[in-house]
């Protein structure tokens, strides 16, 4: 078993129920511990309770989009934990992205083993 | 007609409303309205020479000897004389010099307010930079100089004489025969004073163009003349054109935008899974290969319906202000087809791809470009669609200093007179309703601004469209 994200604890951040279920599926085969939220606000209350080393969200969704889960998290908790977002569909250019502070943009569909790479990057660096 | 007598010729010239002079052969009796209105006394217009003297200044001898011949001829004389008053400055009087044995009237009518009128008339008429026609009964009449450069004529006589019917295509854009739309017209404006229209000219070298014509009839001299304004309509039509196609390309974007959002959700739970069962595959080798082969091909399905929507970018906003990027040429061409290959292929049309420049890249606003192809591609499929050959070469080449994109079809090709009209805004070949007629000129306005071009190839015996754009230069790289 490849276990490259063994020991990380991600959130995933999205209204769709069938694709939390398969990304985090996909990240737990990696060895990762997944959380997920359906909506900002979700993401905030448990951000709040555990400790969290990466936040995988979506951008556009109906309870909180994702650039105010982001901003909310870096008015709490500094620069951590990293976030990357994923979008359906140009809701935001990766330029944008890396303006609010995410450090990266995944548009949909995506590959699971370059998600694996970027989160294995993010989460070694400190 | 019996003549009047020295005492009623007196009388008239003393109670005529508007100036008139007694003349008793040096003497003259000018009546008060006269002297009102040129501001003399009655004693300094007493004889002709008083009247020559201060009415002609310098030019005085001249007009007292063109009096004096008029004389010897006892018939009645009329013309238009400029008077200086006794201000200084110069009035017009229109002057009927009526003449009996023995005596003579001149009845003066100031003229100056209809004279200056007229100029101003005339004036406007030169200088309106639209068009302006008389007729009279169904012929021009008098046209001003924009009416001869609307059309492209040189001389009024090569206008003159002719109906501004002939100066029409013979058929409208609607479809309709020019000669029934222009009878129809003609039978209303018997019935009206004033109408207004739309109708599509040409002009002296084929060129069409919209005008808005506005005719007002009116009656000179008991011959019913219309008097045509023309305002051109081309630049009008063509904003209101593009605006129409940019507020329907706007909401296909909005639409295009929100259905990308819907499909690629679940597209990426079904890259997901289908990642998990090969990742887990990786790790089992149980797994048998019949099940290996569909998740690759499902993988791959997905990644093609996402490239597909990908495309759709183009249409999801304005992409005019967009900065330009390093593309790839061969990606561009891709894009296009992505959003165009399932019709080609449905319609049974081969569409072949050849690069003489593999991994050429252009300087440019991607989805722009990706227009521009997507333009010559539905052209391509317009041309071909019907014929027993169905084919479309694309080929990318290196052409100078830039990239040629060549989109051959096996279509009839283009009649050599309609070649100089392609590009005009307007111009189509198509079906009514089927093409705007813009594609090819805004496709041309596109490639320009990224100091390309768009041509067509005349040497080849099919038709051949080629867009040319300049491989990016110096100081414009997109990673600078």
């Amino acid at each position: 078993m490849n276990r490259k994200l063994a020991g990380r604890r991600i959130l995933v951040v999205d209204d769709v129920d069938e694709l939390r279920e398969a990304l985090a599926g996909s990240l737990q085969m990696f060895g990762a511990d997944v959380l997920t939220a359906s909506g900002a606000q979700e993401a905030l209350d448990i951000l709040e309770s555990s400790r969290i080393d990466f936040v995988l969200s979506d951008v556009r969704m109906p309870r909180g989009d994702g650039v105010s889960l982001l901003r909310a998290m870096r008015a709490r908790h500094s620069s951590r934990p990293p976030l990357i977002f994923m979008s359906g569909f140009a809701d935001l250019s990766l330029q944008e992205a890396l303006e609010t502070g995410a450090i990266g943009l995944l548009n949909k569909p995506f590959d699971i083993k370059a998600l694996v790479q970027v989160i294995c990057e993010a989460t070694s660096r400190g | 007609m019996n003549s009047l007598s020295q005492d009623q010729l007196r009388r008239l010239a003393a109670h005529y409303p508007a100036g008139a002079v007694f003349v008793n052969g040096d003497q003259l009796e000018v009546n008060s309205r006269f002297l009102q209105l040129t501001g003399y006394a009655s004693e300094e217009l007493r004889t002709l020479d008083d009247w020559f003297g201060r009415l002609f200044g310098h030019r005085a001898g001249e007009w007292r000897s063109i009096y004096d011949e008029s004389k010897l001829r006892s018939n009645t004389v009329e013309r238009i004389l400029p008077f200086r008053i006794k201000n200084g400055s110069i009035r017009h009087f229109h002057v009927v010099r009526y003449v009996e044995p023995g005596a003579e009237i001149w009845l003066l009518h100031d003229m100056t307010e209809r004279i200056l009128d007229e100029e101003r008339f005339r004036l406007l008429f030169r200088t309106a930079s639209d068009p302006i026609f008389l007729l009279a009964g169904d012929r021009v009449i008098d046209c001003n100089p924009a009416a001869l450069s609307i059309l492209g004529f040189e001389e009024k006589e090569q206008i003159l004489g002719h109906h501004p019917a002939e100066f029409t295509p013979e058929f409208q854009p609607d479809g309709r025969r020019t000669a029934e739309y222009i009878e129809e017209l003609d039978r209303l404006l018997t019935e009206r004073d004033h109408y207004r229209f739309e109708v599509t000219h040409r002009k002296k070298d084929g060129t069409e163009f919209p005008v808005e014509v506005t005719i007002n009839a009116i009656q000179v001299n008991g011959v019913r003349t219309q008097l045509a304004f023309w305002h051109d309509l081309t630049e009008q039509k063509q904003l209101s054109l593009q605006l129409a196609q940019a507020s329907k390309m706007a909401s296909l974007g909005e639409m295009a935008g929100a259905l990308a959002h819907e499909i690629n959700s679940p597209l990426a739970v079904i890259r997901a899974k289908a990642q998990q069962v090969r990742i887990f595959s990786e790790m089992d080798q149980q797994i048998p290969e019949l099940v290996l082969r569909n998740l690759e091909s499902i993988e791959k399905t997905v990644d093609r319906i996402a490239a597909i929507i990908g495309g759709l970018r183009s249409f999801a906003r304005d992409s005019s202000k967009d900065p330009p990027e390093d593309s790839e040429a061969e990606a561009l061409l891709a894009d296009a087809l992505n959003l165009c290959g399932q019709r080609f292929k449905h319609a049974g049309i081969s569409v072949t791809f050849e690069s003489q420049s593999p991994g050429a890249r252009i300087f440019c606003r991607r989805s722009q470009i990706t227009q521009v192809l997507l333009n010559l591609l539905n052209n391509a499929f317009d041309a071909v669609k019907e014929q027993a050959e169905k084919w479309v070469r694309l080929e990318i080449r290196e052409a100078g200093s830039g990239i040629e994109f060549r989109v051959t079809d096996s279509g009839p090709g283009i009649p050599g007179p309609l070649r100089p009209k392609l590009m005009l805004p307007f111009f189509t070949t198509k079906d009514s309703g089927k093409g705007s007629g813009l594609g090819l000129s805004a496709s041309k306005g596109i490639l320009e601004q990224h100091s390309g071009k768009l041509f067509l190839d005349e040497s080849c015996p099919n038709t051949c469209f080629i867009a040319w754009l300049p491989r990016r230069t110096h100081g414009e790289t997109a990673d600078e």
